[in-house]
């Protein structure tokens, strides 16, 4: 299995640390998209998630401009082909406020901000049930 | 309620707070051991430096300051900033970005790597100051100048003995618990 990633948060830099965690993962990644907020991160779901060629993964940061991730992943939920993408939100707002409603929104889980390499990729094979 | 496995965060300043936390109110009564334990749990995990030094005077000329700040608002409102020197920023996103046998990071991606340091410094912070509070925090903003002194708290990195100096000031506090009755003014250096 390959995996077709999308990685949605405005700051570059974070895009490029997780892209980077998951090429040196040893995960078999076939792709990634990167994305600067929740409506560019609609737009290329609905371009690459396809029968043919699902997304497998999303990660998505909270604070962002335009659209956030909290609104990010409602709307996901109300498309009916997107909403079993697993969506595991990377943040630094590690309340547990926070953390339950979006276990609510629909998002399969959480990883707090600052996160080690070994963190991700172990929450990548937790939820892909490995 | 319990969370599921893939729920279960890391960080100490997430397990759910200290057990007097109470929703919408900070614990500002140990901001200095919360400001350097988000300082060393955010660059020992990501940066791959620590802090080895604490309130030491630093000689880094002011200009060779570069600030970052990060406003931010919820159950409490205020601006979180950080000054570090360039050169010590450069070192810092070479080991963010694994930049290892490439050409020197681009301004352009140092002052990325600054913005996100600014944000994680200030996210863990307000996480552990307040377990059980909501937050928003607004892009970091690149400052040159750096902030002025004074400055809430200030380490030495072991980076070739440069500084991390950090400066929270309070523009409203939520519910502000008893001890913090005088804390809506800028923190004192310690």
């Amino acid at each position: 299995m390959s995996l077709r990633v999308l990685i949605v948060d405005d700051s570059p830099a974070m895009r490029a640390y997780v892209r980077r965690t998951l090429q040196l993962s040893g995960l078999p990644v076939e792709a990634v998209f990167e994305a600067g907020n929740g409506e560019e991160a609609l737009l290329i779901v609905g371009k690459e998630n396809r029968d043919e060629s699902k997304l497998d993964i999303i990660f998505t940061d909270l604070n962002m401009p335009v659209m956030n991730g909290e609104d990010f992943v409602k709307q996901l939920q109300t498309q009916e082909t997107d909403k079993e993408i697993p969506v595991l939100v990377i943040s630094t707002d590690a309340t547990q406020r926070r953390v339950l409603k979006l276990r609510e929104l629909g998002a399969r889980g959480y990883i707090s901000k600052p996160c080690a390499p070994e963190l991700i990729r172990m929450k990548v094979e937790q939820v892909l049930g490995k | 309620m319990m969370l599921p496995d893939l729920f279960a965060l890391t960080s100490e300043a997430s397990a759910g707070g200290s057990p007097e936390s109470q929703p919408g109110v900070l614990r500002l009564n140990e901001i200095d051991q919360d400001l350097a334990d988000a300082a060393r749990d955010v660059l020992g995990t990501m940066f791959f430096t620590d802090l080895v030094g604490d309130g030491e005077p630093c000689n880094c000329e002011p200009d060779s300051l570069l600030g970052v700040c990060v406003p931010f608002s919820g159950d409490a409102e205020g601006v979180f900033s950080f000054a570090i020197q360039e050169r010590v920023a450069e070192a810092l996103t070479v080991n963010f970005l694994g930049m290892v046998d490439t050409s020197p990071p681009s301004r352009q991606d140092i002052e990325e790597v600054m913005r996100e340091l600014g944000n994680m410094l200030c996210g863990a912070f307000l996480s552990r100051s307040g377990a059980d509070c909501l937050f928003a925090l607004d892009s970091p903003q690149i400052e040159r100048p750096a902030p002025p002194p004074p400055f809430t708290r200030s380490w030495t990195l072991d980076e070739s003995h440069s500084c991390l100096k950090v400066k929270v000031r309070w523009d409203r506090l939520g519910v502000p618990p008893n001890e913090t009755s005088d804390s809506s003014q800028e923190q004192q250096p310690s």
